[in-house]
């Protein structure tokens, strides 16, 4: 049986995931951050650090549990350590706005702040995979994925 | 407000391009259905010079993804490359397996399986020997074919693990803690939609985030759209797995590295890599993240090949097959290689 005459298709699921979570960003930025960017506008981040912080705030409550439906309650400890590494990843992406300033290199728009969002997502997650603790909560999350899976298929 | 506008446009063209997926069909190089055994299927491709290699090749890809990343797009894909350098293909297409073949072992893929196809060019071309080429997981499986059978002239292996346990195997350090037994209780086969977010999970901000910011970007580009979704279709097409086999291949090869030990068992005899006396071309995708280069290159020393050579292309584990940086090098290098090798046929 090819995967065309199967029951379920994932092909736009991933896409969706994405897609609700980078809205997220986009929508939380224009909301909390809209006079740091514009045209010809290079704003200090250093200058706006309490209005910067209520928005990462936002930012992180994204991995929240209490988003996961009741299929994904499995996920818990996984979503946890990810909540974690959200939080690091904005300290790093913040860090990095900051240097960048400083550097002459400024970011200008919200659309360039995303991109170093996303790297700095993936410095943190690339580093995380060695250690124990996500370790640990990888093989539990895989393991309730699969029952997730199944549960998914089989509706 | 601008940006925030033009990402939710864009997201949702994007979006509009990723529901035709399923639309895609794929294309090949022209090829016959010449062997069928259950759902194994061989295919001959019909050779693009009048002087092909004396030697066909078998090509062996891994289970658990699609061969048609092969020859995902004909024009210039890894298959094209071998046929216009004059290689004569046969490729396996393992299919997808039901749950009736939750039963199927490792053992039974390597010498029911694959030992039909070559068992069936011998016969059908009146040869002794053939060439293999073995794709990472399917590597795997041609070096056990290789070691205990002679009808393997020369082997060729891509991006194949060797030795399962290197610092920098991502896959066998999270794998480690997951428990293929207790999923193959639950459904009997290893599902295949597991296995592609397993895949995503690697590196999700660059298999998700970067790579649909990238699809926004360039959602009106017909041609750039074209070679995305393909890519993406085949990505999201990884099939079921046998269930024995699976855990298997996770158990002994990925838990136990009991390649390197000399402990693993194909059909109940042993497989020693000491064994391995044929001539071997050793494929390497340095930034290949799913199969280091760490656990590939130490087959040099297991091995008793006094014809060894290993090959390094600038790649991940996928993008070796269609990434403009090594386009069609890798088939030249490979028939070149191979071309070399046959003259010594008997």
């Amino acid at each position: 049986m090819t995967k065309e005459q199967g029951q379920f298709d994932f092909n736009t699921n991933w896409y969706e995931l994405w897609m609700n979570q980078s809205n997220q960003f986009f929508e939380t930025a224009n909301d909390k951050l809209k006079d740091l960017f514009g045209k010809n506008k290079f704003v200090n981040p250093e200058d706006h650090l309490q209005q910067i912080n209520e928005w990462m705030e936002k930012l992180k409550s994204q991995w929240e549990g209490n988003r996961l439906t009741p299929d994904q309650r499995a996920f818990e400890s996984y979503w946890k350590t990810m909540s974690k590494m959200c939080s690091d990843a904005t300290e790093l992406m913040l860090n990095q706005w900051i240097k960048r300033s400083r550097e002459d290199n400024p970011i200008k728009t919200v659309r360039e702040l995303y991109e170093l969002w996303l790297s700095s997502c993936n410095e943190v997650y690339q580093r995380s995979l060695q250690s124990k603790a996500f370790q640990d909560a990888y093989g539990e999350f895989m393991q309730s994925a699969f029952k997730y899976w199944k549960l998914a298929a089989a509706k | 407000m601008h940006d925030t506008i033009d990402f939710i446009d864009r997201a949702n063209q994007s979006l509009s391009a990723l529901t035709k997926l399923s639309e895609i069909q794929y294309e090949y190089n022209l090829r016959k259905l010449v062997y069928q055994h259950d759902k194994i299927k061989l295919y001959h491709y019909q050779p693009k010079t009048k002087n092909s290699h004396s030697l066909p090749v078998l090509v062996a890809f891994a289970t658990v993804n699609r061969s048609e990343i092969l020859d995902l797009f004909p024009d210039k894909s890894f298959v094209g490359g071998l046929l216009e350098n004059g290689m004569d293909v046969y490729l396996i297409d393992w299919g997808f397996p039901s749950e009736d073949d939750k039963d199927i072992t490792f053992s039974d893929y390597v010498m029911h399986y694959l030992h039909g196809c070559v068992d069936y060019i011998t016969q059908e071309r009146a040869l002794p020997q053939i060439n293999l080429l073995g794709i990472c997981q399917g590597g795997v499986m041609s070096l056990c074919y290789a070691a205990q059978r002679k009808t393997i002239k020369n082997l060729i292996l891509i991006s194949t693990p060797i030795d399962f346990h290197t610092e920098d195997n991502k896959v066998s350090q999270l794998i480690k803690h997951i428990d293929v037994d207790v999923m193959r209780q639950m459904t009997g086969n290893i599902l295949g939609a597991w296995l592609t977010q397993f895949f995503i999970s690697l590196r999700p901000f660059e298999l998700m985030g970067k790579k649909y910011l990238d699809l926004m970007d360039k959602v009106d580009d017909s041609a750039w759209r074209y070679k995305f979704l393909r890519v993406e279709k085949w990505l999201h097409d990884a099939p079921d797995q046998a269930g024995a086999a699976f855990a298997e291949f996770i158990n002994e090869f990925y838990h136990a590295n009991k390649l390197i030990k000399h402990e693993i068992k194909i059909a109940g005899q042993p497989v020693n890599l000491s064994d391995l006396q044929l001539p071997i071309l050793n494929v390497i995708a340095s930034e290949d993240d799913i199969v280091p280069p760490s656990a590939t290159r130490v087959l040099r020393e297991y091995v008793s090949s006094t014809d060894y050579t290993e090959v390094c292309f600038p790649s991940g584990h996928i993008g070796i097959y269609i990434s403009d940086k090594v386009g069609k090098r890798m088939s030249k290098v490979i028939a070149d290689w191979t071309k070399k090798h046959d003259k010594s046929v008997v």
